[in-house]
């Protein structure tokens, strides 16, 4: 049974035969064909577009029965792995324009793909330790960015469900690849990337808390662990204070639940504060959520059934009878939250971990 | 049949893969057979469910599950007794039972004499000393998050002290700002006490609700806090 895993030997991002197969079935990505084409007859007197040979990056493939998946020279090793990884995020995520909807469309799903596919390469191989890390935990960085990044997407283009499975196998893979022991650079950072993804989950946390001490002991999942607690206390002024504290990774990664967090925390207050005579100032409101401006917080209150007195001092009149049963708002753009944190850094580099290479270099 | 489904829990719980047991619960729950298997297999069956109900927060069926085990387990099997007992001290304490003393040096679990202590007296600063001193004991045995719960019922408890001290049903939320800094609770401030009380009147742990303008806490005349039992 125990038979030992394939070696890859492919060095180029996608094998040859993948490659010309694709390329005759028409099946190549608009993002992996040649820019200037040279006119090319097909058997049929058609011509189809020619594959870019640096550009074009093996497909995944669902695994079947009867398929094989492990031919050395179809797989490729490590390095090649982390070259794909970065070739994705540097040369093909970093030239996405953000405002153009089916630009990002046709890119987010290019790179989902393709880093799904080195996953696989990965598991194939039974690639763990530094290697399988070091790729994994790039991998993460795109997939924890990208839902912030692709929010407005509609469903067909970007799927939450199917992303939210991604990232949790990636997890789960890289956890297997710490156990492995070993110095790993990151791992304290994306354990408490895990801790903030998967805020509220008791197994998650019950988890975080049995880290080795050197793990759990560092500042990144000390927060992450404070974010959790505070979460469960439902206290959510400590939570938002904190969520201030987070790098832009992380808080792309809590990114998911700042809705649900938001709408419980002003559903306690209309019931807390509830009361003819008395006002909650819009200012301190908003501070309180954590939202962006006082505009939000105003929509927040009247979807919620709650009357916003505008004026001077705008504030808002909170009636528990007069509440509105309402699902938490569809996740939006956080200026303070999230994209501040970026500064300088593109995306891209976000997402690769540069900014820590640059704050190690500097110091 | 049921001692397959309590081998399999064992496993499950030992891998912490909890979701797994919910077929095998659902199997065994819908068959009309369940109360006709042997106590033992019964009181073992009950443990896991009521530990697993506890980690989904779904306390009163914790309760009912544990105390089934707890008080159908034999007398003779104290080991058994007290394993029950660590799951089920939490869960009672957040429905607002409170051991007593003597049961807690009957089973030997008198790490949980301090949290008890603690949270009787809404004393905050002696309940983060508690879980800290005995977390590695807790952790292991899963049940340091849902003591983490316990905070809530500490804070009502101190909150109610304020109360008794003020003698009045205008409270000043300042009043609640300095017991919570007297706590040492870490970088606590106005706007954290809001959130605390707001969380507890939400709850129905607090009857009353506040003003922004007055910076008051007004509570019920009759029973602004009502008994942690009567409140789920």
């Amino acid at each position: 049974m125990d038979s030992s895993p394939p070696v890859g030997e492919c060095l180029d991002m996608c094998p040859e035969r993948e490659r010309r197969e694709r390329e005759s079935q028409r099946r190549l990505h608009p993002l992996e064909v040649q820019k200037v084409q040279r006119p090319n007859k097909g058997p049929r007197g058609r011509s189809h577009p020619l594959a870019d040979p640096k550009k074009t990056v093996k497909e995944y493939r669902r695994p079947a029965a009867g398929k094989e998946l492990s031919y050395p020279s179809e797989l490729r090793p490590p390095a090649t792995l982390a070259k794909t990884v970065h070739y994705l995020l540097m040369d093909v995520w970093s030239s996405v324009n953000y405002k153009d909807l089916s630009c990002l469309a046709k890119t987010y799903s290019f790179v989902f793909d393709r880093l799904r596919a080195v996953r696989q390469d990965l598991i194939v191989q039974r690639i763990m330790g530094q290697g399988g890390a070091l790729v994994l935990e790039r991998s993460l960085g795109f997939l924890l960015c990208a839902p912030y990044l692709v929010r407005d997407l509609p469903l067909a283009d970007y799927d939450e469900v199917l992303h939210s499975t991604q990232v949790r196998e990636c997890f789960s893979e890289l956890v297997e690849c710490y156990k492995d022991g070993g110095g790993f650079p990151r791992q304290a950072e994306f354990q408490s990337l895990l801790l903030l993804y998967d805020l509220g989950n008791l197994d998650t946390v019950h988890k975080g808390m049995q880290l080795p001490c050197g793990v759990l002991q560092s500042p990144h999942v000390r927060l992450a662990l404070d974010i959790n607690k505070a979460h469960f206390e439902n206290n959510w002024v400590r939570l938002f204070r904190l969520v201030h504290q987070l790098n832009c990774l992380q808080a792309c990664a809590i990114y998911r639940h700042l809705p649900a967090a938001r709408s419980k925390a002003l559903c306690t207050l209309i019931h807390a504060y509830s009361s003819r005579n008395s006002r909650f100032p819009l200012d301190l409101l908003t501070r309180m959520l954590a939202l962006d401006g006082p505009s939000l917080t105003m929509d927040m209150c009247s979807r919620r059934g709650q009357t916003v007195m505008s004026g001077e001092n705008p504030s808002v009149l909170f009636l528990k009878t007069a509440l509105t049963d309402v699902k938490p708002e569809s996740p939006g753009r956080e200026m303070n939250l999230v994209e501040q944190k970026k500064g300088q850094a593109s995306w891209a580099e976000v997402m690769i971990g540069q900014d820590r290479v640059i704050t190690n270099e500097a110091q | 049949m049921l001692f397959l489904v309590n081998q399999l829990f064992k496993i499950y719980f030992k891998i912490s893969k909890l979701h797994l047991c919910k077929p095998l619960i659902r199997a065994i729950e819908s068959s009309n057979f369940k109360d006709e298997y042997t106590i033992s297999q019964r009181v073992t069956y009950k443990y896991y469910v009521g530990r697993k109900a506890m980690f989904d927060s779904d306390f009163i069926q914790a309760e009912e599950y544990l105390s089934f085990a707890f008080r159908n387990c034999l007398r003779s099997c104290q080991k058994n007794k007290r394993m029950i007992l660590i799951y089920l001290l939490p869960v009672k304490m957040l429905l607002g039972h409170m051991p007593t003393i003597q049961l807690l040096k009957k089973y030997d679990l008198m790490q949980f004499a301090e949290v008890t202590k603690a949270v009787r007296e809404g004393n905050l600063l002696l309940l983060t000393e508690a879980l800290t001193k005995h977390e590695t004991f807790f952790i292991r045995c899963g049940i340091f998050l849902i003591l983490e719960k316990l905070k809530i019922i500490t804070y009502r408890n101190l909150f109610k002290k304020v109360y008794l001290l003020l003698r009045t049903h205008q409270l000043s939320l300042d009043a609640f700002l300095v017991a919570l800094k007297f706590m040492q609770v870490k970088d606590v401030d106005i706007d954290e006490a809001y959130c605390i009380i707001s969380n507890l009147i939400y709850m129905g742990h607090i009857k009353g609700y506040i003003s922004h303008q007055h910076q008051k806490l007004v509570v019920s005349r009759q029973n602004p806090f009502p008994p942690l039992s009567s409140v789920s």
